[in-house]
């Protein structure tokens, strides 16, 4: 097989105009998936009755499936539903024009959701209760001593899990093509499909996933080694890792 | 000025404070002794709303409370006038030494940052720890550590201190610093309630000495009247071993 080195050049800078879409889709459906994720947690390390129970039944649903589904079934049955609310409340909103990529972004939020909350939720179960009380004691309300105190610490425990999701998902944005968003992997079966190059565009993005993943773990190395600045301590005199 | 009466609590079966009664007046240093078990713990954890009691009330700085509530704004009340110093110290391990002082001022009392800053840092220094303030509690020792506790507690300036046990964690080397800590805030009149194991400092410093056997209170008043003549047989016998460990540690 001969590799068109010509179309790799020229293919690689057209693809590489579609990494803000990756980049919009992974920052975003991280923002979406984060906040709930803390939520979950919250509510399953304090075992909230009834929610609780709600929150794990979500959480087994969505990793008993595989993503293709969960992507298939929130871009074909969504608009099916919302239409048909919309339809009974009377509205003139058309579901079927709304951009795509909110679509996208609920779906790849789905799965990440479930891992954080894991994440924070084992993370909220290694701060010792001492901490949340010595809040209380100099006066802190109960949310300002999570805000300040137990979740800090909790999210540093969590934070590799985040990380690895952050990564995850980055990959993940690869199957928001299936719901029409062209972002760069859309981008590359598009361009090879033309010339039918299918081969030198993969390797194209190939490249720019290795390279963003690459700079994104680097930043992650930076985030995690600064919020966990605590444990280690800044002296290096009599530092032991805090429990 | 802080008046307890008749507090009661169990774990399930197990009823660890059976009507617990005393009064503190300013300036007073309480030193709470007893055998593990005895509900030493329980009542101060009872006094900062760490548990909610069965029964009881208090009535601190002219503020009257049921120690059953589960009101936050009622507890927020009472826990703003006083502080907490722990057995196995609880430093906020996110917050440097500094911060840890001053979290109870910007965020608790929205003092500003600067004023904040200035009390923190005098407070630190009065526990000798004025070289520490950007350390981090994994970067201190377990004195340096009890002495930011104590620190934290005095800068929110309390009407009342607690300490549960603040020398039982401690390496038998670092307890003399902490205990000096704590006996220069009772010349200077801080009051205080001490849940020790520490005889000689309860029987030096404490101006009331309360002995606790079982949830209740066996024997209360001044300590030399406790170390030297107690009423009850079961004080004596429990100063008795602990004055009699003395002996052997000389």
């Amino acid at each position: 097989m001969q590799i068109d080195y010509e179309f790799i050049r020229r293919a690689l800078p057209d693809i590489a105009r579609y990494i803000p879409v990756t980049l919009k889709l992974v920052v975003v459906s991280f923002l979406i998936s984060f906040p709930i994720g803390a939520l979950f947690a919250w509510i399953n390390y304090k075992k909230v009755k009834g929610l609780s129970q709600v929150v794990k039944a979500y959480m087994s649903l969505i990793r008993g499936t595989p993503v293709v589904l969960q992507i298939y079934v929130i871009y074909n049955v969504t608009p099916y539903i919302l239409a048909s609310i919309f339809e009974k409340m009377g509205s003139e909103i058309n579901v079927y024009r709304l951009d795509t990529t909110w679509y996208a972004y609920l779906a790849l939020s789905l799965s990440s959701t479930v891992t954080i909350a894991e994440a924070l939720r084992a993370g909220l179960e290694t701060v010792n209760k001492g901490q949340f009380e010595a809040g209380l004691s100099v006066g802190l309300s109960a949310k300002q001593a999570l805000w300040h105190i137990v979740f800090p610490q909790a999210l540093t425990t969590a934070m590799p899990v985040i990380g690895n999701v952050t990564v995850e998902l980055t990959k993940a944005t690869s199957l928001a093509f299936i719901m029409a968003v062209t972002e760069i992997t859309g981008r590359a079966k598009i361009i090879g499909g033309s010339v039918l190059r299918y081969f030198e565009a993969y390797i194209c993005v190939f490249i720019l996933y290795i390279l963003i993943i690459a700079v994104l773990e680097q930043l992650l190395k930076l985030l995690e080694r600064k919020i966990s600045v605590y444990r280690t301590g800044k002296h290096n005199y009599m530092s032991v890792k805090a429990i | 000025m802080l008046s307890v009466k008749d507090v009661y609590k169990s774990f399930g079966d197990n009823q660890v404070l059976k009507g617990v009664s005393f009064d503190v007046g300013e300036g007073d240093v309480v030193a709470v002794l007893g055998a593990s078990g005895s509900g030493k713990t329980t009542l101060l954890r009872c006094l900062e709303f760490f548990e909610h009691a069965d029964k009881g009330s208090m009535e601190l700085d002219g503020l009257t409370v049921d120690l059953t509530t589960h009101s936050g704004k009622l507890t927020k009340q009472i826990r703003q006038k006083t502080a907490f110093v722990f057995q196995n110290y609880n430093l906020f391990n996110n917050k440097t030494a500094l911060e840890n002082v001053m979290l109870g001022l910007t965020v608790a009392r929205k003092i500003n940052k600067a004023k904040a800053k200035e009390t923190a840092v005098a407070a630190l220094t009065k526990v000798g720890l004025k070289d520490r303030l950007d350390y981090y509690p994994c970067e201190l020792s377990g004195g340096q550590q009890q002495r930011v506790g104590i620190a934290r507690a005095l800068a929110v300036n309390p009407k009342i201190i607690y300490f549960d046990e603040p020398t039982s964690a401690l390496d038998p080397e670092l307890v003399g610093e902490v205990l000096d800590t704590i006996k220069q805030l009772a010349r200077e009149g801080t009051t205080m309630v001490v849940v020790t194991h520490e005889m000689s400092f309860a029987r030096d410093v404490a101006t009331k000495v309360i002995y606790m056997d079982d949830g209740v209170i066996l024997e209360q008043g001044k300590p030399d009247k406790i170390f030297t003549r107690p009423d009850n047989e079961r004080t004596r016998k429990f100063l008795a071993r602990y004055l009699q460990d003395f002996d052997y540690n000389i």
